[in-house]
């Protein structure tokens, strides 16, 4: 076969960068004198670099598999097992998030892995930097030589790391850096394969992972109900608590929805377990749960519209959605003060009693109290929980027309956020949970975008009546207008699609493969 | 409508697929700053980030000789005839990270003549250039000062064709007929953008030069790059401005230069459009005006 032009199978290999560790014992001034007999050498004023590794959170890049630095004003996306350069692009200081980077290699590699979760700060590293060019005899650079001496810390440690020397082969003088290379070995320098993120993190004895989510419990089906739920109940406070921080740095809006994600979970998982403990004590602190999601309900609203914020500048056409920042720099004053209010609570006596109060409820059973379900075996308690949820949500389902309010629709998804809480909690317990939940993700999902246009066209007609927006002749108030029109339009689809969503749902709980057969005496109510 | 909707479509995904821009550097008439313009605009891409190709396709050969390397390619006849591994055999990493170099050959001066003997003789170096879109993120390529078809293989590869205009009557005019060339073979105009070179401020010629062309020509750069004896001694430091004399103002306005660039690349290329003026009035409106600002 004859080769095109242009043919792709010529691509060309760069060579790797070739990293040594250098002994303790090495005697570094005999061995660059050595050196020097070899190559010309020009040596570069010794730099002090510093040098971040950004990560979200949850640790998503690295689960990937890559590493994201940031240095010298320019940021760098690469594998964290090849270190040779994936994509970069000069920012400083590198954006939260990966849609405000510029257009690129970067942003189309880093937006799919990071999507909306803050880039926040892994560690740093204080870099000690010595260069050497090699130069040929027309005093080009022909290969380069980089000595880095390392400190790594995070917010509460630090250490040293070993140094290293860099080979750096530069394109077209691959031979020579080939005999370099040859050389280090037979000095008595041998190759590092673990590249400088690994070390740092193995320095500090950590992963990229801020913050984890707490492992949950594991239940035995045979446990009694008290037991497993109050061990439940410890771990949710403990998410919780955990999430606390984050939310008062405001560093990723996922904080605050874990928060708010365990107190929900919380409070759902008291109500439907009533008679396993005593009543009064866990009456009282149901109010004081509610008062929690309550206070976060309309900055998590906030949250979600500034996350949307490219899909709702999306369904405008231009120019008119070029209009239509002002009404999210509106929204973003709004989210700021509505913050600060949830940090002033955070920060009250009222809110210190309720959650010390309510951390020392679920870590002492005594307090708790036992009630007449208590020794009920806790997968008997979860099964019948699920199945009369499942019932509920699917009564309510049938009533299901192409003109119901959208008060009926969310009461339905209060009701699917039940089962799908019931089923997180107890998925180890009851297995065919996991497929159910799968099958009512679809039409959970539905269900919660038309309760978010449906708090997203409260808040542009809102925003409409501002003094400064009312104006005729407004093109901010014709782009919220227009906006408004799109958000109501998207959501009568959406109401559409829930009947057929819900059709979906339920016709699979018929199917008998997989079983649901200890369900399905619960379920079937047609 | 159909149609259109599919070609926008396919532009997009094919703009996906391409990857790094082609910036070339170019003017018919010589010595108005090209070489200059490109070794500092690919050595700012690079200290920006974007890996970047320098491709000299002159047989002067000068920015490789900034870059210290030899002025001489393997297998010369097939590198810009044939591309593939005839390319990147040659390509040589420069003194600054990120910033890698396809030097010149003295065999260069015969592009023309190969390239009409070559099938698909005016696109041929926009389809070697295509595999090497993957591996950089910017190509600048360095041209000759010409209008065989070696100029048509520069605007079919470019998607910015940067002219620098020395600001007088005479680059005006080849300015002109560059344009005019280009509207009459049906080129797309708006991968034009010019700017200003070898600026002598103190010349009330050059300063009634550059406002009428303002006036009369859409999208010429703001950046103005001064005639300055530092931009001359690039070839006794041989490295990029930015390098070896990085607080002059020259180098201060190359990134200027920079800056605009990056900014149409980030739009996509878009650049203005030609205005409706004819070559010969838009020539001869500039020499009846600027000969009256001189006067003035």
């Amino acid at each position: 076969m004859t080769k095109r032009f242009g043919d792709k199978s010529r691509k060309h290999r760069p060579l790797k960068d070739v990293v040594v560790d250098v002994p303790d014992q090495f005697r570094a001034t005999d061995w660059m004198r050595d050196l020097r007999r070899r190559y010309e050498i020009q040596e570069e004023p010794a730099v002090h670099v510093a040098a971040v590794f950004l990560d979200t959170f949850d640790g998503r890049l690295f689960d990937k598999g890559l590493a994201c630095s940031s240095s010298t004003g320019i940021v760098r996306l690469y594998s964290v097992d090849n270190p040779s350069k994936e994509a970069q692009v000069a920012i400083d200081p590198p954006p939260r998030f990966a849609a405000e980077f510029p257009e690129g290699k970067l942003k189309e590699r880093l937006l799919p892995v990071s999507r909306n979760r803050a880039l926040l700060k892994v560690l740093s590293l204080s870099i000690a930097r010595q260069s050497w060019r090699i130069l040929n005899a027309d005093q080009k650079t022909v290969a380069r030589m980089v000595l880095e001496e390392a400190e790594v810390r995070d917010e509460t440690q630090s250490a040293q790391l070993r140094p290293c020397l860099i080979l750096k082969p530069v394109r077209g003088y691959e031979r020579l850096a080939g005999e370099m290379a040859e050389w280090f070995e037979e000095s008595g320098l041998n190759r590092l394969d673990r590249p400088v993120y690994w070390q740092a993190l193995d320095a500090l004895h950590r992963t990229p992972k801020q913050h984890l989510p707490s492992s949950g419990t594991r239940l035995m089906g045979s446990m009694p109900g008290a037991d497993a739920v109050r061990s439940l109940l410890e771990s949710l406070y403990e998410t919780m608590r955990i999430n606390e921080a984050g939310v008062l740095g405001d560093t990723d809006t996922e904080f605050l929805h874990d928060y708010r994600v365990a107190v929900r979970k919380a409070r759902s998982l008291v109500a439907q377990t009533k008679g396993v403990f005593a009543p009064g004590p866990t009456a009282r602190f149901r109010k004081s749960l509610s008062w929690l999601g309550k206070a976060t309900n309309t900055l998590r609203d906030l949250d979600v519209y500034l996350l949307q914020r490219s899909k709702y500048q999306g369904l405008l056409c231009p120019p008119l959605n070029a209009h239509i920042e002002p009404f999210f720099v509106f929204l973003r004053g709004e989210r700021e003060k509505t913050f600060q209010a949830f940090v002033r609570v955070m920060n009250s006596r009222e809110y210190t009693d309720v959650v010390l109060g309510w951390g020392a409820l679920v870590k002492d059973p005594a307090r708790l109290g036992l009630g007449r379900k208590a020794m009920v075996p806790v997968e008997q308690l979860a099964r019948s929980r699920i199945a009369k949820s499942c019932r509920t949500v699917l009564e309510r389902g049938y009533e299901l027309t192409d003109g119901t309010t959208p008060r009926a629709l969310h009461a339905l998804r209060i009701e699917c956020k039940r089962v799908r809480y019931l089923m997180e909690l107890f998925a180890a317990l009851v297995p065919e949970a996991k497929d159910l939940t799968r099958r009512m993700k679809k039409l959970q999902d539905s269900l919660g975008s038309i309760q978010d246009l449906t708090v997203q066209e409260a808040r542009l007609r809102q925003y409409l009546t501002q003094p400064e927006i009312c104006q005729e002749g407004s093109k901010t108030a014709m782009a919220t207008q227009e906006l408004i029109s799109c958000v109501c339009e998207e959501r009568e689809l959406e109401q559409k699609r829930v009947l057929k969503l819900f059709g979906q749902f339920n016709d699979s709980l018929g199917e008998t493969d997989p079983p649901y057969s200890l369900l399905l005496p619960w379920l079937r109510v047609r | 409508l159909i149609s259109a909707i599919i070609g926008g479509l396919l532009k997009e995904t094919m703009d996906k697929v391409r990857g790094a821009n082609v910036l070339a550097l170019y003017h018919l008439k010589g010595g108005v700053g090209k070489t200059a313009s490109a070794v500092n605009l690919a050595h700012l891409a690079a200290t920006s980030g974007l890996k970047t190709l320098l491709c000299d396709l002159d047989p002067q050969s000068s920015s490789t000789y900034y870059f210290r390397v030899r002025p001489k390619l393997k297998a010369a006849k097939k590198v810009l005839l044939e591309g593939g591994g005839a390319i990147t055999r040659n390509i040589k990493g420069t003194d600054y990270e990120g910033l890698d170099l396809l030097p010149a050959d003295w065999s260069h001066r015969h592009l023309a003549v190969s390239l009409g003997k070559a099938k698909g003789p005016k696109k041929r170096l926009k389809r070697i250039l295509e595999p090497l879109r993957k591996e950089y993120e910017l190509i600048v390529l360095d041209c000759p000062a010409t209008m065989t078809l070696v100029a048509e293989n520069i605007f079919n590869a470019a998607d910015l064709l940067l002219i620098p205009v020395v600001p007088s009557t005479l680059a005006a005019r080849a300015y002109s007929n560059v344009r005019a060339f280009f509207q009459r073979k049906d080129y797309d105009q708006r991968k034009i953008h010019a700017f200003f070179s070898m600026v002598e401020k103190r010349k009330r010629l050059h300063q009634a030069t550059m406002r009428v062309m303002r006036d009369q020509f859409e999208g010429i750069l703001q950046a103005c790059i001064p005639y300055a004896a530092d931009i001359e001694s690039m070839g006794l430091a041989r490295a990029p401005l930015p390098a070896c004399m990085p607080t002059s103002i020259a180098a201060g306005r190359y990134r200027d230069l920079w800056r605009e660039i990056e900014a149409i690349m980030r739009r996509g290329g878009e650049a203005a459009v030609n205005t409706s003026l004819t070559e010969s009035s838009s020539v001869s409106m500039l020499a009846e005006e600027t000969s009256r600002k001189a006067d003035d």
